[in-house]
């Protein structure tokens, strides 16, 4: 359906801290999100006393009340999105929600995450969210039924769904390789990128180490310490801002019947899809354009067949077809038909939970990108495949 | 190949406790709904399905056939550095409504794991509890089961 907000709301700001691998940082996680927020707000040209809303991961450490008191602002707006990232563009859509409701006027989207200082995602996990820790002597509940069973990592949990895949349709641990080729290609563009000055070949990816069959190391996103954060306001609001404003064209979120954090027992359809059929259909129909108006992508990998899967949901080439997609070098920037991750992605720039690709996304409509896409008008950012509740984005350059 | 032990030990609480004491006495019990005849192997309060309360829980006789695998490799924890590799399994039950599980392959030939291939129900104590892990059925030899 037409979303009542379409081109309603913008995004003004981004601000992002130095990225580094896992450790890097001298930095607090909170310094670390006040400074990114700090950024985003001077590049809108605004000050922090502006900021009337903050829209945050559930799962970050640093919370809204604890930024709010750091840098002193006065609120009348906060959310939290759950999750981790699939979250990446749903606090994106609820701050828009929030601003075009009049709810409030300038809301800040962030996420600080430095996996130096505080649990490794690839380490093993027990819960989810803002639950997740360090798994215990004992499991409870659904964590039972997979904890036990030695699965307690992402990695093993997105790899079972990735071997259905390559089981049904043909899929590689090559392709696979060329969606991380094709991520470290764009970093070596981008002095930002941890990966900067770090190529990647296939050759590489086919002869690092197993993680999880099929995942090999480079089939996994990094490990890092740092933060960013997005500014959203009105329309009217953007007009008075320095940098070319970026329409918040489509916006859409959810979770579909049958889903869930527990693998065991999902329809074949999510065994070997995103889990975003749905949400792909309805932010298209939010921002009134097809899959075939999209010029450049921002895909959230966690892991790279997850992203092969959410090729296919979202409409860039047919069910099971999403390998020899990436074959075909569609995705590759300059040449690709619509070229991903321009920033090098969670695979090689940094994994900042996702919220870095809405960055490069705001970067690209307005024509500032390291890897830009010529006369690009309309960007897809796609949150953590097959992490509900999903969400998406349809961004579109300002006139 | 063996299943992983030192992993975090099932924890019952009301909704699952059926489950795991039949898992005490080796039975695999599928949480059944009365209303719509749905099976649920991960047992919830209500059916996924219907939305039914009303369960009674039917024992599968533990054939099936791998719905999708993982070899995990990297040691996620330093408890599981000597333990891997290790293959963890998506069972698709035979009976039971095609119920779909997660385990782990065991025994003989674990290593050749392959999607859809015949698999069987074997009980197994090392991590400390009785668990259902599950090992492959190989044709024409017999062969002896690593599992209790």
């Amino acid at each position: 359906m037409a979303w009542a907000l379409r081109d309603r709301t913008a995004i003004v700001g981004i601000g992002e801290t130095e990225y580094t691998k896992r450790g890097g940082t001298s930095h607090s996680e909170m310094a670390l999100a006040c400074e990114a927020i700090r950024r985003a707000v001077a590049d809108a040209g605004l000050s922090l006393d502006d900021v009337d809303g903050l829209c945050a991961y559930n799962s970050d450490r640093c919370t809204i009340v604890e930024v709010a008191q750091a840098l002193n602002l006065q609120l009348r707006f906060t959310n939290l999105y759950p999750g981790g990232g699939n979250a990446t563009t749903g606090v994106v859509q609820n701050a828009a929600i929030a601003v075009a409701t009049g709810t409030a006027r300038v809301v800040v989207c962030y996420r600080a995450i430095c996996q130096g200082q505080h649990l490794r995602y690839g380490q093993a996990r027990s819960g989810f969210g803002a639950h997740s820790g360090a798994a215990q002597a004992y499991a409870s509940s659904s964590q039972a039924f997979t904890a036990p069973f030695g699965l307690m990592t992402p990695a093993s949990i997105y790899a079972l769904e990735t071997r259905r895949h390559m089981h049904l349709y043909g899929t590689t641990s090559q392709q696979m390789g060329l969606v991380a080729v094709c991520c470290y290609a764009n970093a070596q563009l981008n002095p930002r990128a941890v990966m900067h000055g770090r190529p990647l070949t296939l050759e590489q990816h086919q002869a690092s180490r197993m993680i999880s069959d099929p995942y090999r190391l480079f089939d996994c996103c990094q490990e890092s310490d740092g933060a960013c954060a997005v500014v959203v306001t009105s329309r009217e609001q953007a007009r008075d801002t320095p940098a070319p404003a970026v329409l918040i064209a489509g916006a859409a979120q959810g979770m579909c019947h049958g889903d869930g954090i527990f693998r065991a027992g999902r329809s074949e359809e999510l065994w070997t899809s995103a889990g975003m059929v749905d949400v792909a259909r309805e932010v298209y129909a939010a921002a009134g354009i097809s899959p075939d108006e999209i010029d450049v992508m921002q895909i959230y990998e966690n892991f790279t067949g997850q992203v092969i899967m959410a090729l296919e949901d979202f409409g860039l080439c047919k069910r099971g077809e999403g390998g020899r997609y990436v074959e075909s070098g569609a995705i590759n920037w300059p040449h690709g038909r619509t070229p991903m991750n321009t920033s090098g992605g969670n695979l090689a720039e940094a994994y900042i939970h996702g919220l870095s690709l809405v960055v490069e996304g705001v970067r690209q409509m307005r024509g500032q990108s390291t890897a830009q896409v010529r006369d690009a008008a309309h960007c897809l950012v796609v949150s953590g495949p097959g992490a509900p509740p999903s969400s998406a984005l349809i961004l579109r350059r300002g006139q | 190949m063996r299943a992983p032990t030192q992993v975090p030990l099932p924890q019952a609480d009301d909704v699952t406790a059926p489950f795991w004491n039949g898992c005490a006495e080796r039975r695999l019990l599928v949480q059944h709904c009365l209303t719509c005849g749905a099976f649920q192997s991960v047992p919830q309060r209500y059916c996924r399905k219907c939305r039914g309360s009303e369960f009674d829980w039917q024992e599968s006789e533990g054939q099936g056939r791998v719905h999708t695998y993982t070899v995990v490799h990297h040691p996620a924890a330093p408890a599981l550095r000597d333990q891997v590799p290790y293959v963890v399994v998506v069972v698709k039950l035979d009976d039971c409504g095609g119920a779909m599980l997660i385990s782990n392959l065991v025994g003989d030939g674990a290593a050749d794991v392959a999607v859809d291939r015949a698999i069987r129900l074997c009980w197994d104590n090392d991590a400390g509890a009785w668990l259902p892990r599950f090992e492959l059925v190989m044709t024409g030899t017999d062969h002896e089961s690593e599992c209790r």
